[in-house]
């Protein structure tokens, strides 16, 4: 990576200036950056001289060692970056510009590589960005992380503070182009299907420069879970998902545009792919199946507090008053679903994207769980539920009561099992909804393998297997018991302390993320 | 022998009755006599027993002050309280640290300045250290944190240091690299603390000093990797040499270090050491054996199916069942009739037949484990058991168990195994039905 960044692209050329752009977290202290810089210039062809290196911390006041042909302060410079991580989210755009600025008072060849696993997502104006690398004519090199398949990591959680200008997106595509936020599933396969390519934006500057974007995966990370929260009903947490390892040639024929953002949209609002899909999208989001709302243009892409609120109805209340309302919601499922089916039975393949079609069949697979999901729940609501509280229930050893408490006291809660193993395994297994739920979980086994067929080895199968099939049970509202805060005997009282400046985002690092390999991209 | 047996019961339930004399045995000379009383403690739990090792503990030989500890920890927290408090000033220093660094994890932080208290005070030994610093483990406190980054200065016990450095792989602390880089500047130090603070770089993702720690590794022989694993596990990346080094042990070893060594290609190799993994898949030693083909899984995420219905069908059963267990966690039952064969079996390999038959999630499973629980092998049993206990929420993911609930133990009298199993079985035939 740090071969192509600073090789002359012309062999003749006077001079060549290239800016290190170090974004120093935590993640990426620990990618060995000043050890393989050292041994690269060992090499004559990285000799310093005619090549000079210029060190910057993203959200440094100042440069920290302008362009230099001294390999000692170079070094330094960098380690000097790395030794203090900063995990707050910081604006690269704005620095990439103004790198740009001072590069373009340079003679010779001009690059700026940027390392940073953390913030392509806090975007500021890419097409400035894009016009600053043009007119100086800078090519941008990025050592960065993975993406999330359409990541909707921030369209979920809309009210974080973004620095200023900036706008918190992320995710491979530059829209999110996958349907989120399904009815009775724990998390979207957006925050925690690993792409295949960088950010977006990042990607996009790289791509207009004609640079390259390096993806940086820890050698230990590739460890496969089916579930991330909870342990999975069928294997011991030793399951090897052979259809997640992630295959190049696939991920190629499914890779987002680059262009700029506007036209990402034109082009996905004009293929028929997507037109189905988004028909089915708005159509679930009207019937609470699903609270990610479309992408639209002019518009950051959000939860819809209608469909969510449609969708905790079902949480709320007495399990048998629910059955109807989920009985309506089951029907519209079905609905939904056959009229998407009938939609891409209609399409031409070569007319659409292969990306969007991927979507609008990952699209039917979740129609088709969320209808398993509205049987199970509805078995659950008639057969198990009302029994839950009953004292007179017959329980044999070893099995215990469900439940004690006051039912007037509860609402409904739910788990998920993975459909990492597919559909089948849960025909074993004992589940409410009787020959309903087994004819649909049948019917859903055959469809997971035939899109399993098509998209294995690619992001959208890791997608689906991060879906899985709820387990309904009864929570109660808990009374919380406030341990008295302690007193210093002297001095302030210990306040609470102030919010760390990001939002956690558990898992998300990419050296220590639980994602497949995914075979690079990019 | 029913004689002997029955004597055995009567003196455990006498000391049942007797939580004095059980918590005396807490200290006796006899390991296995104090292990005996700590087991009984931990389950049973008799309210009358806290305050009696409460009081007795500061008196106690090291090791049984170490056993109340955990026993005490055990209690629900408004019973072990008090006496975390009161054993948080004691005099012995294991007692008062490990009290303290329970009731900080509990988030009493006003007891923080107490415990830092006790880690100053003076002759504190390096027996004492290495006892007291693994009751740190994971605990996170900016001033707790600043007097261990100083211990690492000055630790002089290879084991304390390497348990002080583990405990950092979990706090991470900035100021750990330069506390270490200045011992390893230390010219006269030994080569395991050496090896300890070169291997925390490592797994902190410094390679700069890899040159440094693989002849003091190769010198050192293979038990370096064994003591140092948890090191090798958090590295990011492991450098090429080191890797050679790993692979070089996992074949040339004794089944346990093999299999540590295992356990870091299962997480590192490339595709320079699959022949290496798949050599060892043939190891003579069916834990070795498991082990690399389990690293082997992992790192290319396929099974080599065809190999692995051929030792399906082999006449080994232990490499049989290890195959059918392979397949399963690629989503293949191909080997799930062998594994109810040998399970119905009565044979050396019956008890691994249950608990790999544990792993599936069918309705035959459990009848087979049910019927299981009638053998006359007690190793049998207790496979059976486990397996049970595991299989049947997973079967049944609506309801509750609570085994105690059932009579059956797998230790158990005859009768009380038969009533038990009268239950077990009326429950699955009820709940079978449903």
């Amino acid at each position: 990576m740090l071969e192509r960044a600073l090789a002359w692209e012309d062999p003749n050329a006077e001079a060549r200036t290239v800016w290190l752009c170090i974004d120093a977290t935590a993640s990426l202290s620990s990618t060995g950056l000043p050890e393989a810089l050292s041994a690269l210039l060992d090499q004559p062809n990285f000799a310093l001289g005619k090549l000079k290196v210029g060190v910057h911390k993203v959200g440094a006041k100042q440069v920290l060692l302008p362009p230099s042909e001294d390999r000692t302060a170079l070094l330094e410079a960098l380690r000097a970056a790395l030794a203090q991580p900063d995990e707050s989210i910081q604006d690269l755009y704005s620095e990439l510009r103004m790198l740009c600025q001072l590069l373009g008072a340079r003679a010779g060849e001009r690059a700026i590589l940027l390392a940073s696993l953390e913030n392509g997502d806090a975007e500021n104006d890419i097409e400035a960005t894009v016009q600053k690398l043009k007119a100086t004519k800078t090519r941008l090199f990025v050592l960065g992380s993975e993406s999330y398949l359409a990541d909707s990591y921030w369209a979920e959680r809309s009210y974080s503070e973004a620095p200023r200008d900036c706008e918190l997106r992320g995710g491979d595509n530059a829209i999110i182009d996958l349907p989120f936020g399904w009815l009775f599933q724990i998390g979207s396969p957006n925050e925690a299907t690993p792409s295949g390519f960088g950010d977006y934006a990042l990607s996009r500057l790289v791509a207009a420069s004609e640079g390259k974007l390096f993806l940086y995966q820890a050698a230990s990370s590739a460890a496969h879970q089916c579930m991330t929260l909870g342990s999975c009903l069928f294997c011991s947490n030793d399951h090897i998902a052979s259809k997640e390892y992630y295959r190049r040639a696939l991920l190629e024929a499914l890779a987002p545009s680059l262009a700029p953002r506007t036209q990402v949209l034109e082009q996905w609002a004009s293929d028929p792919y997507a037109k189905a899909t988004l028909t089915a999208w708005r159509a679930a989001l009207q019937a609470g199946l699903v609270r990610g709302s479309p992408p639209r243009a002019g518009h950051l892409t959000f939860v819809d507090g209608n469909a969510q609120g449609k969708a905790n109805l079902l949480t709320d209340g007495k399990p048998d008053r629910n059955v109807a309302r989920a009985e309506t919601a089951l029907k519209e499922c079905k609905r939904i679903l056959s009229a998407l089916e009938k939609d891409l039975e209609r399409i031409d393949a070569s007319s659409g994207s292969p990306r969007a079609r991927a979507i609008a069949e990952f699209c039917a697979c979740m129609l088709d769980v969320t209808q398993v999901n509205l049987i199970g729940y509805i078995g659950w609501c008639e057969e198990l539920a009302p029994r839950w509280f009953d004292d007179a229930a017959n329980v044999l050893p070893p099995e215990i009561r469900p439940l004690e408490g006051d039912p007037k006291r509860a609402s409904i809660g739910f788990s998920t099992r993975s459909l990492c193993h597919g559909a089948r395994p849960f025909l074993a297994i004992e589940l409410p909804g009787g020959a309903r739920l087994r004819e649909a979980l049948s019917a859903l086994d055959q469809r997971i393998q035939r899109f399993e067929e098509r998209y294995a080895h690619t992001p959208y199968v890791v997608a689906l297997h991060r879906q899985g099939i709820a387990i309904f049970h009864q929570v109660f509202n808990s009374r919380l018991v406030e341990r008295p805060r302690p007193r210093s005997k002297s001095g302030e009282e210990n306040g609470p302390s102030s919010g760390t400046p990001r939002p956690g985002r558990a898992g998300r690092s990419s050296a220590s993320g639980t994602g497949p390999t995914s075979g690079g991209g990019g | 022998m029913i004689r002997s047996l029955a004597l055995c019961c009567l003196s455990l339930w006498a000391l049942v009755q007797d939580p004095q004399a059980l918590v005396e045995r807490l200290n006796e000379e006899s390991v296995q006599a104090r292990n005996e009383a700590y087991l009984q403690l931990l389950r049973e739990k008799p309210r009358d027993a806290l305050p009696l090792i409460e009081a007795q503990a500061p008196n106690w030989r090291v090791e049984a002050q170490e056993l109340a500890l955990y026993i005490a920890q055990s209690y629900p927290t408004d019973q072990s309280l008090p006496c975390l408090k009161r054993w948080s000033t004691a005099k012995p220093a294991l007692l008062a640290a490990g009290a303290g660094a329970q009731l900080l994890r509990l988030g009493y932080s006003e007891n923080e300045q107490e415990l830092l208290k006790t880690l100053r005070r003076p002759g504190l030994s390096a027996a004492d250290w290495s006892r007291i610093v693994p009751k740190f483990y994971g605990l996170r406190s900016a001033e707790l944190t600043r007097a261990l980054v100083e211990r690492i200065r000055i630790e002089t016990d290879p084991n304390a240091l390497r348990t002080l450095l583990e405990h950092f792989l979990v706090v991470e602390e900035a100021s750990v690299q330069p506390a270490v880089q200045a011992r390893l500047s230390q010219a006269q130090l030994p080569a395991e603390p050496r090896i300890s603070l070169l291997a925390y770089l490592l797994a902190r993702g410094d390679e700069s000093r890899v040159q440094d720690l693989l002849p003091l590794l190769q010198a050192e022989g293979a038990s370096a990797l064994t003591r140092h694993l948890r090191f090798f596990q958090a590295a990011p990346r492991m450098p090429e040499p080191l890797l050679a080094w790993v692979a070089k042990i996992a074949e040339s070893s004794a089944s346990y270090v093999a299999q540590s060594a295992l356990t870091v290609l299962a997480q590192f190799a490339t595709a320079k050491d699959l022949a290496v993994l798949e050599r060892l898949v043939d190891h003579k030693d069916i834990t070795v054996s498991k082990a690399a083909l389990d690293a082997l899984l992992k790192r290319t995420g396929t099974v080599p199916r065809e190999s692995l219905l051929r030792t399906l069908q082999g006449p080994d059963p232990a490499r049989a069942l290890a195959a059918a267990d392979a397949l399963r966690r690629a989503d293949d039952d191909s080997g799930y009739a062998r594994v109810c064969e040998l399970a119905r079996q009565s044979s050396a390999q019956q008890a691994e037949a249950l608990r790999v038959l544990s792993r599936f999630v069918r309705e035959d499973s459990g009848a087979l484990l049910i019927e299981a629980l009638a053998a006359e092998d007690l190793a049998v049993r207790r496979a059976a058991e486990q397996g049970l206990r595991e299989f049947l929420p997973k079967y049944f993911p609506y309801r509750r168990f609570d085994w105690t609930s059932t009579s059956y133990r797998a230790e158990g009298s005859r009768e009380q195994r038969a009533s038990g199993l009268t239950q077990i079985r009326a429950f699955w035939d009820s709940a079978r039905k449903r």
